[in-house]
């Protein structure tokens, strides 16, 4: 996941700079209502936000948690190109920072935080995108976790309610990410 | 695998017209339709399209560079927007298929033998479907 992550910012970035590099600038032109806006600053924000999660790679790697965490966490606050407006790579990359932010919380039981995470990444993903199904999925795993907690705990009552939901949210990431299938795929079937 | 052939061949592509279009970028008309309507590319016939150097200036001669073709042109900007949407798509289809697979790993972990037989079957699915569209998701 974590290369799969890396690539699809590459990507991202790669074609950002592809664009510019071919003077192909007629986006700006196309009459989609919702403007495309791939400048010098976004480029280095998504440049940016590589560099994080490749800084964040290495922590995890070592075994730093904390440490992977306090660089996505960087990569979460920093200010963003173009405030106030929606940018979808720049809400692709946030939504997918929190999602693995929780991730690495849930990794050290932080559930909390990790519900946090999740909710502050599904601001950044209400589309049915495959950032909305995996924030989704995660999610699922903290009830999950939570309710594996409680009934440990001997909450009983609460341990049935955390996995009723978990089984909600797993079920709606499934069917997201089956749409998104799907779409990337059609024209091949 | 089509998509991968695709790729291949688009990249080639790119990496000789992005070198020819780079040269003469001013000389390029700014009036060419672009996105939306590249089903229709202009043909040479277009009167708004001054796609044909002057007969009376040699196009290799200093200063007055070989603009690609408009209809090549546009053919390689089609090429190159499949390319990157093709690999971005597998790129998104892969990580989906992999969010499906731990998402239903964890509903079967919940217990429901019929809800997990139902997750199973659509990951499977969804598989087959990944992998004929892209290849194995690495």
């Amino acid at each position: 996941m974590r290369r799969a992550l890396v690539m699809v910012m590459a990507l991202a970035l790669a074609t950002a700079l592809g664009l510019a590099a071919c003077g192909k600038t007629e986006q700006n032109t196309s009459p989609d209502p919702s403007p495309q806006i791939v400048d010098n600053s976004v480029m280095a924000y998504l440049s940016m936000a590589r560099a994080r999660h490749h800084e964040a790679n290495v922590q995890e790697s070592q075994g730093d948690i904390a440490g992977a965490l306090g660089a996505l966490a960087q990569l979460a606050q920093a200010p963003t190109p173009h405030p106030g407006t929606t940018i979808p790579e720049v809400d692709e990359v946030l939504a997918d920072t929190y999602a693995r932010m929780a991730e690495l919380e849930l990794t050290r039981d932080g559930l909390d935080a990790a519900a946090r995470d999740v909710n502050d990444g599904l601001l950044h993903a209400k589309d049915a995108t495959f950032f909305r199904g995996h924030l989704l999925e995660v999610q699922g795993i903290i009830e999950e976790a939570r309710g594996n907690r409680a009934a440990d705990a001997g909450r009983p009552d609460e341990a049935t309610q955390a996995r009723k939901h978990a089984v909600e949210l797993l079920r709606e990431a499934i069917a997201i990410q089956e749409k998104v299938v799907q779409q990337k795929t059609e024209g091949d079937r | 695998m089509k998509r991968l052939l695709c790729v291949a061949v688009a990249v080639v592509a790119c990496s000789f017209a992005c070198g020819g279009g780079m040269a003469p970028e001013k000389s390029v008309t700014p009036s060419s339709p672009r996105n939306g309507t590249s089903e229709d590319a202009p043909s040479s016939t277009n009167g708004s399209q001054p796609t044909a150097v002057p007969s009376h200036v040699d196009p290799q001669s200093p200063g007055n560079f070989a603009r690609p073709p408009s209809r090549e042109r546009a053919d390689f900007e089609r090429s190159a927007q499949q390319v990157d949407a093709s690999i971005g798509e597998c790129a998104t289809a892969c990580r989906a298929l992999a969010s499906m697979e731990s998402a239903a790993h964890h509903l079967c972990d919940l217990g429901d033998a019929g809800e997990c037989s139902v997750a199973q079957q659509r990951v499977v699915a969804a598989r087959e479907r990944v992998e004929r569209a892209c290849g194995k998701c690495r």
